[in-house]
Protein backbone atom coordinates (compact mmCIF):
# COMPACT_ATOMS: atom_id res chain seq x y z
CA UNK A 1 0.00 0.00 0.00
CA UNK A 2 2.64 2.49 1.02
CA UNK A 3 5.77 1.08 -0.56
CA UNK A 4 6.86 -0.39 -3.83
CA UNK A 5 5.10 -3.67 -4.37
CA UNK A 6 6.18 -6.46 -6.67
CA UNK A 7 3.23 -7.13 -8.93
CA UNK A 8 3.78 -10.86 -9.35
CA UNK A 9 4.12 -11.31 -5.62
CA UNK A 10 1.02 -9.20 -4.96
CA UNK A 11 -1.04 -11.31 -7.33
CA UNK A 12 0.29 -14.51 -5.77
CA UNK A 13 -0.73 -13.14 -2.37
CA UNK A 14 -4.31 -12.54 -3.51
CA UNK A 15 -4.47 -16.09 -4.88
CA UNK A 16 -3.02 -17.51 -1.69
CA UNK A 17 -5.60 -15.55 0.31
CA UNK A 18 -8.46 -16.94 -1.77
CA UNK A 19 -7.13 -20.45 -1.24
CA UNK A 20 -7.07 -20.07 2.53
CA UNK A 21 -10.68 -18.93 2.58
CA UNK A 22 -10.23 -15.15 2.74
CA UNK A 23 -13.06 -13.87 0.60
CA UNK A 24 -13.13 -10.13 1.14
CA UNK A 25 -10.81 -7.65 -0.59
CA UNK A 26 -10.74 -3.91 -0.07
CA UNK A 27 -8.91 -1.35 -2.15
CA UNK A 28 -9.07 2.36 -3.03
CA UNK A 29 -8.18 4.52 -5.99
CA UNK A 30 -5.96 6.50 -3.62
CA UNK A 31 -3.79 3.47 -2.85
CA UNK A 32 -0.66 3.63 -4.95
CA UNK A 33 -2.28 6.22 -7.21
CA UNK A 34 -4.72 3.66 -8.71
CA UNK A 35 -2.00 0.99 -9.03
CA UNK A 36 -3.49 -1.09 -6.20
CA UNK A 37 -6.77 -1.32 -8.08
CA UNK A 38 -5.04 -2.25 -11.31
CA UNK A 39 -2.97 -5.01 -9.71
CA UNK A 40 -5.91 -6.36 -7.71
CA UNK A 41 -7.90 -6.36 -10.97
CA UNK A 42 -5.24 -8.53 -12.60
CA UNK A 43 -5.25 -10.88 -9.64
CA UNK A 44 -9.03 -11.26 -9.65
CA UNK A 45 -9.25 -11.76 -13.39
CA UNK A 46 -10.88 -15.08 -14.21
CA UNK A 47 -12.02 -15.64 -10.65
CA UNK A 48 -15.72 -16.30 -10.14
CA UNK A 49 -17.15 -12.92 -9.11
CA UNK A 50 -19.59 -14.56 -6.71
CA UNK A 51 -16.74 -16.16 -4.76
CA UNK A 52 -15.45 -12.96 -3.20
CA UNK A 53 -16.66 -9.69 -1.72
CA UNK A 54 -15.07 -6.55 -3.16
CA UNK A 55 -15.03 -2.99 -1.91
CA UNK A 56 -13.33 0.15 -3.07
CA UNK A 57 -13.57 3.76 -2.01
CA UNK A 58 -14.51 7.12 -3.46
CA UNK A 59 -13.64 10.75 -2.84
CA UNK A 60 -9.88 10.61 -2.23
CA UNK A 61 -7.35 10.52 -5.04
CA UNK A 62 -3.66 11.13 -5.62
CA UNK A 63 -2.78 13.73 -8.21
CA UNK A 64 0.26 13.65 -10.52
CA UNK A 65 2.40 15.35 -7.90
CA UNK A 66 1.57 12.70 -5.34
CA UNK A 67 -0.71 15.02 -3.36
CA UNK A 68 -4.06 14.00 -1.83
CA UNK A 69 -7.01 15.37 -3.70
CA UNK A 70 -10.50 15.23 -2.20
CA UNK A 71 -13.66 15.37 -4.27
CA UNK A 72 -17.00 14.13 -2.92
CA UNK A 73 -19.18 15.60 -5.64
CA UNK A 74 -21.84 13.45 -7.27
CA UNK A 75 -20.19 13.81 -10.64
CA UNK A 76 -16.80 12.67 -9.39
CA UNK A 77 -18.22 9.76 -7.39
CA UNK A 78 -20.09 8.37 -10.39
CA UNK A 79 -17.00 8.74 -12.57
CA UNK A 80 -14.81 7.25 -9.86
CA UNK A 81 -16.85 4.07 -9.58
CA UNK A 82 -16.85 3.63 -13.33
CA UNK A 83 -13.07 3.98 -13.47
CA UNK A 84 -12.47 1.72 -10.48
CA UNK A 85 -14.74 -0.86 -12.10
CA UNK A 86 -12.65 -0.73 -15.27
CA UNK A 87 -9.37 -1.10 -13.40
CA UNK A 88 -10.73 -3.99 -11.35
CA UNK A 89 -12.60 -5.61 -14.22
CA UNK A 90 -15.93 -5.69 -12.40
CA UNK A 91 -19.28 -3.98 -12.93
CA UNK A 92 -20.50 -4.35 -9.37
CA UNK A 93 -19.06 -3.43 -5.98
CA UNK A 94 -20.35 -5.14 -2.87
CA UNK A 95 -19.42 -2.09 -0.79
CA UNK A 96 -18.39 1.48 -1.50
CA UNK A 97 -16.73 3.46 1.26
CA UNK A 98 -16.50 7.23 1.22
CA UNK A 99 -12.84 7.75 1.95
CA UNK A 100 -10.95 9.92 4.47
CA UNK A 101 -13.56 12.68 4.67
CA UNK A 102 -11.74 14.28 7.61
CA UNK A 103 -8.60 15.04 5.59
CA UNK A 104 -7.60 18.61 4.72
CA UNK A 105 -8.74 19.86 8.14
CA UNK A 106 -12.30 18.67 7.57
CA UNK A 107 -12.86 21.22 4.85
CA UNK A 108 -14.77 18.68 2.76
CA UNK A 109 -16.45 16.73 5.54
CA UNK A 110 -19.91 18.27 5.32
CA UNK A 111 -19.95 17.90 1.54
CA UNK A 112 -19.01 14.23 1.86
CA UNK A 113 -21.76 13.65 4.44
CA UNK A 114 -24.41 15.26 2.25
CA UNK A 115 -23.82 15.16 -1.51
CA UNK A 116 -21.23 12.40 -1.28
CA UNK A 117 -23.46 10.08 0.74
CA UNK A 118 -26.48 10.91 -1.43
CA UNK A 119 -24.51 10.02 -4.55
CA UNK A 120 -23.42 6.67 -3.17
CA UNK A 121 -26.96 5.91 -1.94
CA UNK A 122 -28.23 6.58 -5.46
CA UNK A 123 -25.76 4.07 -6.86
CA UNK A 124 -27.04 1.58 -4.35
CA UNK A 125 -30.65 2.24 -5.36
CA UNK A 126 -29.64 1.73 -8.99
CA UNK A 127 -28.18 -1.66 -8.05
CA UNK A 128 -24.65 -0.73 -9.03
CA UNK A 129 -23.32 -1.32 -5.55
CA UNK A 130 -24.48 -3.43 -2.62
CA UNK A 131 -23.68 -1.48 0.54
CA UNK A 132 -22.62 1.97 1.59
CA UNK A 133 -20.15 3.05 4.22
CA UNK A 134 -17.44 5.41 5.31
CA UNK A 135 -13.76 4.72 5.78
CA UNK A 136 -12.47 7.33 8.21
CA UNK A 137 -10.57 7.71 11.51
CA UNK A 138 -11.96 10.32 13.98
CA UNK A 139 -14.08 8.89 16.79
CA UNK A 140 -16.26 11.99 17.16
CA UNK A 141 -17.15 11.83 13.48
CA UNK A 142 -17.87 8.13 13.76
CA UNK A 143 -20.29 8.69 16.62
CA UNK A 144 -22.09 11.33 14.66
CA UNK A 145 -22.27 9.24 11.50
CA UNK A 146 -23.29 6.02 13.22
CA UNK A 147 -26.04 7.66 15.21
CA UNK A 148 -27.50 9.87 12.47
CA UNK A 149 -26.75 8.64 8.93
CA UNK A 150 -28.24 5.77 6.92
CA UNK A 151 -25.20 3.63 6.14
CA UNK A 152 -24.64 -0.13 6.09
CA UNK A 153 -21.00 -0.44 7.09
CA UNK A 154 -18.25 1.37 8.93
CA UNK A 155 -14.62 0.73 8.06
CA UNK A 156 -12.92 1.79 11.28
CA UNK A 157 -9.15 1.84 11.30
CA UNK A 158 -6.64 2.06 14.12
CA UNK A 159 -9.23 1.86 16.91
CA UNK A 160 -8.92 -1.73 18.02
CA UNK A 161 -5.25 -2.49 18.34
CA UNK A 162 -2.91 -2.82 21.31
CA UNK A 163 -2.68 0.97 21.67
CA UNK A 164 -6.33 1.88 21.08
CA UNK A 165 -9.67 0.29 22.07
CA UNK A 166 -12.11 3.04 21.20
CA UNK A 167 -13.96 0.86 18.71
CA UNK A 168 -15.70 -0.62 21.75
CA UNK A 169 -17.55 2.66 22.26
CA UNK A 170 -18.86 2.49 18.71
CA UNK A 171 -20.21 -1.05 18.93
CA UNK A 172 -23.50 -0.37 20.78
CA UNK A 173 -24.34 2.58 18.53
CA UNK A 174 -23.65 0.52 15.42
CA UNK A 175 -25.66 -2.39 16.76
CA UNK A 176 -28.57 -0.09 17.55
CA UNK A 177 -28.59 1.25 13.99
CA UNK A 178 -27.92 -2.12 12.34
CA UNK A 179 -24.56 -0.99 10.97
CA UNK A 180 -21.72 -3.48 10.52
CA UNK A 181 -18.25 -2.58 11.75
CA UNK A 182 -15.06 -3.66 10.02
CA UNK A 183 -11.96 -3.38 12.14
CA UNK A 184 -8.93 -2.35 10.11
CA UNK A 185 -5.23 -1.84 10.83
CA UNK A 186 -4.34 -4.43 13.49
CA UNK A 187 -0.69 -3.37 13.22
CA UNK A 188 -1.68 0.27 13.87
CA UNK A 189 -0.25 1.52 10.58
CA UNK A 190 3.13 0.00 11.37
CA UNK A 191 3.38 1.16 15.00
CA UNK A 192 3.02 -2.44 16.18
CA UNK A 193 5.82 -3.94 14.12
CA UNK A 194 9.46 -4.66 14.88
CA UNK A 195 10.69 -2.18 12.34
CA UNK A 196 8.26 0.55 13.42
CA UNK A 197 6.14 2.87 11.30
CA UNK A 198 7.24 4.54 8.08
CA UNK A 199 8.51 8.11 8.07
CA UNK A 200 5.11 9.50 7.06
CA UNK A 201 3.54 8.34 10.32
CA UNK A 202 2.89 11.33 12.61
CA UNK A 203 4.27 9.59 15.72
CA UNK A 204 7.12 11.64 17.17
CA UNK A 205 10.50 10.45 18.45
CA UNK A 206 9.34 9.92 22.03
CA UNK A 207 6.24 8.07 20.91
CA UNK A 208 8.20 5.86 18.57
CA UNK A 209 10.48 5.06 21.49
CA UNK A 210 7.47 3.85 23.52
CA UNK A 211 6.44 1.50 20.72
CA UNK A 212 10.05 0.37 20.38
CA UNK A 213 10.09 -0.44 24.08
CA UNK A 214 6.94 -2.54 23.66
CA UNK A 215 8.43 -4.29 20.65
CA UNK A 216 11.70 -4.98 22.49
CA UNK A 217 9.75 -6.38 25.43
CA UNK A 218 7.98 -8.79 23.08
CA UNK A 219 11.28 -9.90 21.56
CA UNK A 220 12.62 -10.54 25.06
CA UNK A 221 9.60 -12.80 25.61
CA UNK A 222 10.39 -14.71 22.43
CA UNK A 223 7.82 -13.42 19.98
CA UNK A 224 7.14 -10.42 17.79
CA UNK A 225 4.81 -7.58 18.72
CA UNK A 226 3.04 -8.09 15.38
CA UNK A 227 1.96 -11.55 16.44
CA UNK A 228 0.37 -10.28 19.63
CA UNK A 229 -1.09 -7.28 17.79
CA UNK A 230 -2.72 -9.43 15.15
CA UNK A 231 -4.12 -11.94 17.59
CA UNK A 232 -5.44 -9.21 19.84
CA UNK A 233 -7.18 -7.28 17.06
CA UNK A 234 -8.68 -10.26 15.29
CA UNK A 235 -9.90 -12.40 18.18
CA UNK A 236 -12.43 -10.25 20.01
CA UNK A 237 -15.77 -12.05 19.60
CA UNK A 238 -17.61 -8.72 19.60
CA UNK A 239 -15.74 -7.71 16.42
CA UNK A 240 -16.19 -10.39 13.76
CA UNK A 241 -14.25 -8.85 10.84
CA UNK A 242 -10.68 -7.60 10.92
CA UNK A 243 -8.99 -6.23 7.82
CA UNK A 244 -5.24 -6.19 7.26
CA UNK A 245 -3.01 -5.50 4.31
CA UNK A 246 -0.01 -7.31 2.91
CA UNK A 247 1.42 -7.84 -0.55
CA UNK A 248 3.66 -10.71 0.48
CA UNK A 249 2.23 -14.22 0.62
CA UNK A 250 4.65 -15.31 3.34
CA UNK A 251 3.44 -12.51 5.58
CA UNK A 252 -0.11 -13.51 4.78
CA UNK A 253 0.57 -17.09 5.85
CA UNK A 254 2.38 -15.82 8.91
CA UNK A 255 -0.64 -13.72 9.94
CA UNK A 256 -2.97 -16.66 9.47
CA UNK A 257 -0.74 -18.91 11.57
CA UNK A 258 -0.82 -16.30 14.31
CA UNK A 259 -4.58 -16.04 14.04
CA UNK A 260 -4.96 -19.76 14.77
CA UNK A 261 -3.26 -19.37 18.15
CA UNK A 262 -5.32 -17.83 20.97
CA UNK A 263 -4.00 -14.50 22.21
CA UNK A 264 -2.17 -14.50 25.54
CA UNK A 265 -4.09 -11.86 27.50
CA UNK A 266 -1.41 -11.76 30.20
CA UNK A 267 1.10 -10.58 27.62
CA UNK A 268 -1.48 -8.19 26.18
CA UNK A 269 -1.81 -6.58 29.61
CA UNK A 270 1.95 -6.20 29.92
CA UNK A 271 2.32 -4.67 26.46
CA UNK A 272 -0.65 -2.37 26.98
CA UNK A 273 0.95 -1.19 30.21
CA UNK A 274 4.07 -0.23 28.28
CA UNK A 275 1.93 1.51 25.65
CA UNK A 276 -0.18 3.26 28.27
CA UNK A 277 1.30 6.74 27.67
CA UNK A 278 0.00 6.61 24.09
CA UNK A 279 -3.27 4.81 24.83
CA UNK A 280 -6.14 6.00 22.63
CA UNK A 281 -4.01 8.79 21.27
CA UNK A 282 -5.26 10.43 18.07
CA UNK A 283 -2.69 10.06 15.29
CA UNK A 284 -4.57 11.20 12.25
CA UNK B 1 -29.05 12.86 56.23
CA UNK B 2 -27.64 14.20 52.97
CA UNK B 3 -24.98 12.02 51.43
CA UNK B 4 -22.68 12.44 48.45
CA UNK B 5 -22.76 8.82 47.26
CA UNK B 6 -19.58 8.94 45.21
CA UNK B 7 -16.23 10.59 45.79
CA UNK B 8 -12.56 9.60 45.89
CA UNK B 9 -9.44 10.31 47.90
CA UNK B 10 -5.89 9.78 46.90
CA UNK B 11 -2.38 10.48 47.99
CA UNK B 12 -1.02 10.89 44.50
CA UNK B 13 2.39 12.23 45.39
CA UNK B 14 4.59 9.26 46.08
CA UNK B 15 2.10 6.82 44.52
CA UNK B 16 2.03 8.20 40.97
CA UNK B 17 2.22 4.77 39.36
CA UNK B 18 -0.92 3.51 41.13
CA UNK B 19 -3.31 5.80 39.27
CA UNK B 20 -2.86 4.41 35.79
CA UNK B 21 -6.15 5.82 34.54
CA UNK B 22 -4.99 9.43 34.99
CA UNK B 23 -4.12 10.22 31.40
CA UNK B 24 -3.01 13.67 30.27
CA UNK B 25 -6.49 15.15 30.35
CA UNK B 26 -6.62 14.47 34.09
CA UNK B 27 -3.45 16.41 34.89
CA UNK B 28 -5.37 18.55 37.42
CA UNK B 29 -5.96 15.41 39.48
CA UNK B 30 -2.29 14.59 39.82
CA UNK B 31 -1.93 15.82 43.35
CA UNK B 32 -3.26 14.83 46.79
CA UNK B 33 -6.97 14.98 47.59
CA UNK B 34 -7.85 14.13 51.17
CA UNK B 35 -10.77 14.42 53.61
CA UNK B 36 -9.49 17.76 54.87
CA UNK B 37 -9.99 19.12 51.33
CA UNK B 38 -13.50 17.77 50.98
CA UNK B 39 -14.92 18.54 54.45
CA UNK B 40 -15.27 22.32 53.91
CA UNK B 41 -16.90 21.71 50.53
CA UNK B 42 -19.52 19.48 52.14
CA UNK B 43 -20.32 22.32 54.53
CA UNK B 44 -20.77 24.68 51.61
CA UNK B 45 -23.49 22.50 50.09
CA UNK B 46 -24.84 21.46 53.50
CA UNK B 47 -24.24 17.72 53.06
CA UNK B 48 -23.59 15.45 56.03
CA UNK B 49 -21.46 12.69 54.66
CA UNK B 50 -20.01 10.77 51.76
CA UNK B 51 -19.23 7.35 50.39
CA UNK B 52 -15.55 7.07 49.43
CA UNK B 53 -14.99 4.90 46.39
CA UNK B 54 -11.82 3.09 45.35
CA UNK B 55 -9.66 4.59 42.63
CA UNK B 56 -6.94 1.94 42.46
CA UNK B 57 -7.31 -1.74 41.70
CA UNK B 58 -5.18 -2.91 44.60
CA UNK B 59 -6.01 -4.31 48.06
CA UNK B 60 -4.06 -1.56 49.84
CA UNK B 61 -6.71 0.85 48.55
CA UNK B 62 -9.20 -0.74 50.96
CA UNK B 63 -6.91 -0.25 53.93
CA UNK B 64 -6.15 3.34 52.91
CA UNK B 65 -9.82 4.32 52.58
CA UNK B 66 -10.91 2.42 55.71
CA UNK B 67 -8.23 4.20 57.73
CA UNK B 68 -9.54 7.55 56.51
CA UNK B 69 -13.12 6.53 57.28
CA UNK B 70 -12.10 5.60 60.80
CA UNK B 71 -10.58 9.02 61.32
CA UNK B 72 -13.21 11.15 59.58
CA UNK B 73 -16.77 10.60 60.67
CA UNK B 74 -18.24 12.24 57.56
CA UNK B 75 -16.98 9.27 55.49
CA UNK B 76 -19.97 7.05 56.13
CA UNK B 77 -18.93 4.17 53.94
CA UNK B 78 -16.20 2.81 51.70
CA UNK B 79 -16.50 1.05 48.35
CA UNK B 80 -13.31 -0.94 48.01
CA UNK B 81 -11.70 -3.25 45.52
CA UNK B 82 -10.87 -6.93 45.43
CA UNK B 83 -10.17 -9.16 42.47
CA UNK B 84 -13.49 -10.96 42.49
CA UNK B 85 -12.34 -13.20 39.64
CA UNK B 86 -9.66 -14.71 41.87
CA UNK B 87 -10.62 -18.33 42.69
CA UNK B 88 -9.46 -17.74 46.29
CA UNK B 89 -11.55 -14.60 46.74
CA UNK B 90 -13.50 -16.10 49.68
CA UNK B 91 -10.46 -15.76 51.95
CA UNK B 92 -10.01 -12.13 51.00
CA UNK B 93 -13.65 -11.35 51.63
CA UNK B 94 -13.49 -12.92 55.09
CA UNK B 95 -10.64 -10.62 56.02
CA UNK B 96 -12.98 -7.66 55.70
CA UNK B 97 -15.95 -9.12 57.55
CA UNK B 98 -15.12 -7.08 60.62
CA UNK B 99 -14.79 -3.77 58.82
CA UNK B 100 -18.24 -2.20 59.26
CA UNK B 101 -17.42 0.78 57.09
CA UNK B 102 -16.61 -1.37 54.09
CA UNK B 103 -20.01 -1.28 52.39
CA UNK B 104 -19.30 -2.59 48.95
CA UNK B 105 -16.83 -3.34 46.22
CA UNK B 106 -16.21 -2.19 42.71
CA UNK B 107 -14.13 -3.43 39.80
CA UNK B 108 -13.32 -1.27 36.79
CA UNK B 109 -15.60 -3.11 34.39
CA UNK B 110 -15.46 -0.29 31.87
CA UNK B 111 -11.72 -0.60 31.44
CA UNK B 112 -12.00 -4.23 30.40
CA UNK B 113 -11.54 -5.05 26.74
CA UNK B 114 -13.91 -7.97 27.01
CA UNK B 115 -17.37 -6.46 26.71
CA UNK B 116 -18.76 -9.65 28.25
CA UNK B 117 -16.52 -9.39 31.31
CA UNK B 118 -19.43 -8.56 33.62
CA UNK B 119 -21.23 -11.77 32.70
CA UNK B 120 -18.11 -13.97 32.52
CA UNK B 121 -18.32 -16.99 34.87
CA UNK B 122 -15.51 -16.01 37.25
CA UNK B 123 -16.87 -12.52 37.70
CA UNK B 124 -20.43 -13.73 38.25
CA UNK B 125 -19.14 -16.22 40.80
CA UNK B 126 -17.14 -13.56 42.66
CA UNK B 127 -19.93 -11.00 42.73
CA UNK B 128 -22.25 -13.82 43.82
CA UNK B 129 -20.29 -14.11 47.08
CA UNK B 130 -20.87 -10.51 48.14
CA UNK B 131 -24.42 -10.91 49.40
CA UNK B 132 -23.45 -13.24 52.22
CA UNK B 133 -20.78 -10.75 53.30
CA UNK B 134 -23.31 -7.92 53.27
CA UNK B 135 -21.52 -6.07 50.49
CA UNK B 136 -22.96 -4.10 47.59
CA UNK B 137 -21.46 -3.93 44.10
CA UNK B 138 -20.84 -0.74 42.14
CA UNK B 139 -21.19 -1.20 38.38
CA UNK B 140 -18.68 1.08 36.64
CA UNK B 141 -19.84 0.94 33.03
CA UNK B 142 -19.88 2.64 29.71
CA UNK B 143 -22.89 2.10 27.46
CA UNK B 144 -21.23 -0.85 25.74
CA UNK B 145 -21.06 -2.75 29.04
CA UNK B 146 -24.71 -2.45 30.04
CA UNK B 147 -25.92 -5.57 28.27
CA UNK B 148 -23.48 -7.97 29.89
CA UNK B 149 -24.15 -6.30 33.25
CA UNK B 150 -27.83 -7.01 32.81
CA UNK B 151 -26.94 -10.69 32.43
CA UNK B 152 -24.85 -10.48 35.61
CA UNK B 153 -27.74 -8.91 37.52
CA UNK B 154 -30.13 -11.57 36.27
CA UNK B 155 -27.84 -14.24 37.73
CA UNK B 156 -27.92 -12.53 41.14
CA UNK B 157 -31.41 -11.19 41.90
CA UNK B 158 -30.66 -10.75 45.62
CA UNK B 159 -27.39 -8.85 45.23
CA UNK B 160 -27.59 -5.07 45.58
CA UNK B 161 -26.08 -3.24 42.59
CA UNK B 162 -25.62 0.45 41.87
CA UNK B 163 -24.66 1.91 38.49
CA UNK B 164 -21.98 4.60 38.72
CA UNK B 165 -22.29 7.78 36.68
CA UNK B 166 -25.48 6.66 34.89
CA UNK B 167 -23.21 4.35 32.81
CA UNK B 168 -21.47 7.29 31.12
CA UNK B 169 -23.55 8.15 28.06
CA UNK B 170 -21.72 10.37 25.57
CA UNK B 171 -23.27 13.69 26.55
CA UNK B 172 -20.59 15.57 24.67
CA UNK B 173 -21.80 14.11 21.37
CA UNK B 174 -25.43 14.26 22.50
CA UNK B 175 -25.83 10.49 22.06
CA UNK B 176 -28.82 8.89 23.73
CA UNK B 177 -29.55 5.47 22.22
CA UNK B 178 -28.90 2.65 22.77
CA UNK B 179 -27.83 3.83 26.22
CA UNK B 180 -31.38 4.97 26.97
CA UNK B 181 -33.03 1.72 26.05
CA UNK B 182 -30.44 -0.48 27.69
CA UNK B 183 -30.23 1.36 31.00
CA UNK B 184 -34.04 1.32 31.18
CA UNK B 185 -33.94 -2.45 30.71
CA UNK B 186 -31.37 -2.78 33.49
CA UNK B 187 -33.53 -0.54 35.68
CA UNK B 188 -36.36 -3.06 35.42
CA UNK B 189 -34.35 -5.19 37.86
CA UNK B 190 -35.44 -3.97 41.31
CA UNK B 191 -32.06 -4.72 42.93
CA UNK B 192 -30.28 -2.12 40.77
CA UNK B 193 -29.85 1.50 41.87
CA UNK B 194 -28.27 4.38 39.97
CA UNK B 195 -25.94 7.21 40.95
CA UNK B 196 -26.66 10.57 39.39
CA UNK B 197 -22.98 11.41 39.31
CA UNK B 198 -20.22 12.62 37.04
CA UNK B 199 -22.48 13.68 34.19
CA UNK B 200 -20.36 16.78 33.92
CA UNK B 201 -17.25 14.81 32.97
CA UNK B 202 -19.18 13.14 30.13
CA UNK B 203 -19.94 16.54 28.60
CA UNK B 204 -17.64 18.81 26.64
CA UNK B 205 -15.33 20.08 29.39
CA UNK B 206 -14.98 23.47 27.76
CA UNK B 207 -18.49 23.92 26.48
CA UNK B 208 -21.27 22.44 28.60
CA UNK B 209 -24.57 23.71 29.87
CA UNK B 210 -26.90 22.38 32.54
CA UNK B 211 -29.71 21.90 29.99
CA UNK B 212 -27.62 19.23 28.27
CA UNK B 213 -27.94 16.98 31.31
CA UNK B 214 -31.69 17.26 31.72
CA UNK B 215 -32.85 14.56 29.26
CA UNK B 216 -30.34 12.09 30.72
CA UNK B 217 -31.36 12.85 34.31
CA UNK B 218 -35.06 12.71 33.43
CA UNK B 219 -34.61 9.36 31.74
CA UNK B 220 -32.72 7.85 34.68
CA UNK B 221 -35.29 9.11 37.15
CA UNK B 222 -38.12 7.76 35.06
CA UNK B 223 -36.39 4.40 34.63
CA UNK B 224 -35.33 3.81 38.25
CA UNK B 225 -38.02 5.80 40.01
CA UNK B 226 -37.37 8.12 42.96
CA UNK B 227 -36.46 5.31 45.38
CA UNK B 228 -33.42 3.98 43.50
CA UNK B 229 -31.42 7.07 42.54
CA UNK B 230 -28.77 8.90 44.56
CA UNK B 231 -26.75 12.05 44.09
CA UNK B 232 -22.98 11.78 43.74
CA UNK B 233 -20.24 14.22 42.84
CA UNK B 234 -17.34 12.06 41.66
CA UNK B 235 -15.13 14.60 43.41
CA UNK B 236 -12.29 15.30 42.75
CA UNK B 237 -12.67 14.05 39.17
CA UNK B 238 -15.44 16.61 38.63
CA UNK B 239 -12.94 19.39 39.37
CA UNK B 240 -11.40 18.80 35.93
CA UNK B 241 -14.52 20.55 34.67
CA UNK B 242 -15.90 22.67 37.47
CA UNK B 243 -15.95 23.05 41.25
CA UNK B 244 -17.74 20.90 43.81
CA UNK B 245 -20.53 23.37 44.52
CA UNK B 246 -21.43 23.73 40.84
CA UNK B 247 -21.32 19.95 40.36
CA UNK B 248 -23.70 19.28 43.22
CA UNK B 249 -25.77 22.35 42.35
CA UNK B 250 -26.38 21.03 38.86
CA UNK B 251 -28.31 18.04 40.24
CA UNK B 252 -29.93 20.15 42.94
CA UNK B 253 -31.29 22.66 40.43
CA UNK B 254 -32.58 19.89 38.18
CA UNK B 255 -34.25 18.28 41.21
CA UNK B 256 -36.17 21.44 42.07
CA UNK B 257 -39.11 20.03 40.13
CA UNK B 258 -39.34 16.98 42.42
CA UNK B 259 -41.37 16.75 45.61
CA UNK B 260 -39.72 17.28 49.01
CA UNK B 261 -39.88 13.56 49.72
CA UNK B 262 -38.35 12.66 46.39
CA UNK B 263 -35.52 15.10 46.98
CA UNK B 264 -34.83 13.61 50.42
CA UNK B 265 -34.58 10.19 48.83
CA UNK B 266 -32.29 11.43 46.07
CA UNK B 267 -30.04 13.50 48.35
CA UNK B 268 -29.41 10.84 50.95
CA UNK B 269 -32.09 8.42 52.07
CA UNK B 270 -31.70 6.06 49.11
CA UNK B 271 -27.95 6.04 49.57
CA UNK B 272 -28.24 5.34 53.32
CA UNK B 273 -30.64 2.52 52.59
CA UNK B 274 -28.59 1.07 49.74
CA UNK B 275 -25.22 1.05 51.51
CA UNK B 276 -26.73 0.53 54.99
CA UNK B 277 -24.95 3.63 56.29
CA UNK B 278 -25.10 4.55 59.91
CA UNK B 279 -25.39 8.18 60.84
CA UNK B 280 -23.40 8.08 64.03
CA UNK B 281 -23.34 11.86 64.22
CA UNK B 282 -27.11 12.17 63.87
Amino acid sequence: MFHEVDETEAIATVHAALETGINYFDVAPAYGGTRSETVLGKALKGIDRSSYVLSTKVGKYIDNNGQDKLDYSRKQIRLSIKESGKRLGVDYFDIIYIHDIEYHDRRYTELALSEGLDAVQELKNEGRIGSVGFGIYPIDLWKRILSTLPIDLALVHNHYCLNDNRILELLPIAREQGIGIINAAPYASGLLTNRGPSDWHPAGTEERAIFKKASDFCISQGFSISELAFQFSSQNPSIPTTMFSTADHRLLNQSLEWFEKPVDMGLVDQVRNILHPVKNKDWF
Amino acid sequence: MKIDSHQHFWKFLGNEKDYVWMMDEYSLLKTNFGPEDLAPLLNLVDFDGTVAVQAREMPKENDYLLALAKKFDFIKGVVGWLDLCDPKIENDLERYDHQPKLKGLRMLIHDRLDLEFASSPNHVRGVGLLERHGLTYDLLLKPQHIRASTVLVDHLPNQKFVIDHIAKPDIKMGLFEPWGKEIAALAERPNVYCKLSSLITQADWNNWSEEQFEPYLDHVLESFGPSRVMIGSDWPVCTCVTDYVTTMGMITRWAAKLSDTERMLLFGDNCVHFYCLEGSSL
